[in-house]
């Protein structure tokens, strides 16, 4: 049941017509060919579609974990006065669907002329309620002694905190890299109403113009598009999903 | 001349926590906190995309009210939570219960069950659609039974079939929220109950439950937004059709706000959306918190 529809769409990638009215388990070898994928890579923009959304979840959570893990820091130690209540206004911004905010992200990129550009994608989503919740919590569990012994042998602040607490919180930070990826790179709406021009495209877009592009829609490239498309993530899921699990448990047991 | 020379030192004193929380702070601010606010100030102006806003007091919400795609793409909305929200809630309950139960390779079937959910859901929608066709692969097995063949995205069957689709993807997920919650109840209660002698049904109403009430409540809160936001789905599958029967509320915004350039209008659409959701969680709290 959860495999099937995954199946399903690899055998129909792998026939050379438009049809989806095949049996589903082909009788030769030789019926089974390749065309849909090089259709895909050489005849569409789909690589570069990959590579934008390569650019795009990769910058966005590289910047998001390291803004997420240095507030997060000042939230849990309370350097700053008033950490209680930013650390309120994290909260509230959980709760909020982000999708409200679309349509003034679009007017203010736009006057701002990031639309069409990456970067219009790359900012909105280098920040995330969500990982400063997580940062906060799980720096509040390491012990501040550590810390302060390297400043009393000495050591900057910058070097206690990049040296100390980063490694410490790394188990953390794995979680927040995986589900950032993850949540970048599925990001549709954003991505649909920033970038307007196909080759900044990233590829959740992509695949789904296809969806709509030709008027015969030739299945086998779509199925082809959908499984290379969501690729990444699954190979980053395979290898990392405690990662993700542990994200979800720390969601669902901490609220 | 004192104040100044107090903010100068609370700089000094905070310089280098200021760097460290500034990126994030200002981060959140321009790119969450502020384009919420926003979008109350833009429903209230004509804001066609190119050209200045004007500012129409509450003409946007006037004529809304007389909007019949909207009331239709609300309704529809309220119609997927309803089918949806139930249906994960109960769901997902149902498969934390069959895995707590899996004691060997637990691990394997957690992201097992996950998979869909990391799957971007372009790729599922595009490949539902697909098996949904009218000579898909389940009218197939439908015929193959002897059953009678389903127009899965009819005007008559959509919102059912975006449904299931958006459940058979969710489940998993939702439900290692509950098995997190599961993993919180002392063994021992439980145990000692047992010896006590409470059958299943009696360790479940007395201990599982008000137990896991918190994390019904939260799974039917996040569940609830998921509903709201099965824009991606409708885009990708029907694009709203045949004839906004499938219209979700973010896709009527997005058509509103990217297709006719009507972006004031669009916002206040997206401000009656945030505060219909709004209200629906804060009722969910209400229900499941009461004692």
């Amino acid at each position: 049941m959860v495999f099937f529809p995954f199946v399903w769409a690899f055998r129909i990638s792998l026939i050379p017509t438009y049809t989806t009215y095949v049996s589903f388990f082909p009788r030769s070898l030789s019926e089974l060919s390749l065309v849909n994928y090089k259709y895909l890579l050489y005849q569409t923009k789909f690589p570069r579609w990959l590579l934008n959304s390569l650019i795009v979840s990769g910058t966005a959570t590289f910047l998001n974990t390291i803004a997420c893990f240095m507030l997060g820091y000042v939230l849990a130690r309370k350097r700053l006065p008033g950490s209680d209540w930013i650390f309120t206004m994290v909260l509230a911004l959980m709760m909020v669907p982000y999708q409200i905010t679309i349509i003034s992200l679009y007017l203010g990129l736009s006057k701002v002329g990031l639309t069409n550009n990456l970067l219009g994608l790359i900012l909105p989503m280098s920040a995330h309620p969500f990982g400063v919740f997580l940062m906060r919590q799980y720096i509040l569990m390491i012990p501040k002694d550590y810390e302060e012994a390297a400043l009393i042998d000495g050591s900057t602040r910058f070097q206690a905190l990049f040296r100390i607490v980063l490694p410490q919180t790394l188990p953390a930070i794995g979680v927040l890299l995986v589900s950032m990826l993850i949540e970048t790179w599925n990001n549709f709406i954003l991505p649909l109403v920033i970038i307007t021009k196909t080759s900044l495209k990233t590829v959740t877009v992509g695949v789904a113009d296809l969806a709509f592009e030709i008027l015969n829609t030739n299945w086998g490239v779509l199925m082809a598009g959908s499984l290379l498309g969501a690729l990444p993530t699954i190979i980053i899921f395979v290898i990392f999903n405690k990662y993700f699990l542990k994200g979800l448990t720390l969601q669902g047991g901490i609220k | 001349m004192k104040r100044r020379k107090n903010l100068m030192w609370y700089f000094r004193k905070y310089k280098f926590d200021l760097f460290l929380a500034l990126p994030g702070i200002l981060l959140l601010v321009i790119f969450y906190v502020a384009p919420v606010i926003a979008v109350f100030f833009v429903s209230f102006t004509r804001w066609p995309i190119i050209g200045a806003p004007k500012w129409i007091g509450l003409k946007n919400y006037q004529m809304l009210m007389s909007d019949r795609i909207f009331f239709k793409s609300l309704l529809n909305t309220l119609y997927y939570a309803a089918l949806i929200v139930p249906s994960l809630t109960i769901f997902s309950f149902i498969l934390a219960l069959i895995l707590r139960a899996i004691t060997k390779g637990r691990e394997f079937f957690k992201a097992v069950f996950v998979f869909p959910m990391v799957v971007t859901l372009v790729s599922t929608a595009t490949i539902w659609k697909g098996l949904f066709l009218p000579f898909g692969p389940i009218n197939a097995v439908l015929e193959f039974l002897g059953l009678p063949t389903v127009q899965f995205l009819s005007a008559e069957h959509v919102k059912n079939s975006l449904s299931f689709i958006l459940i058979w993807r969710d489940v998993g997920y939702f439900s290692i929220f509950y098995l997190a919650g599961f993993e919180q109840i002392p063994t021992e209660i439980i145990d000692a109950a047992k010896v006590d002698g409470a059958n299943a049904l009696q360790r479940f109403t007395y201990i599982i439950w008000p137990m896991m009430r918190p994390i019904v409540v939260l799974v039917s809160i996040l569940s609830t937004i998921g509903s709201f936001m099965i824009f991606t789905l409708v885009y990708v599958t029907t694009r709203g059709g045949p004839a906004y029967s499938s219209e979700a509320l973010l896709n009527y915004i997005y058509d509103v706000g990217w297709k006719e350039f009507r972006m004031g209008y669009a916002a206040a659409a997206a401000v009656v959306y945030f505060v219909i959701l709004f209200l629906l969680n804060s009722f969910q709290r209400l229900v499941f918190s009461r004692e």
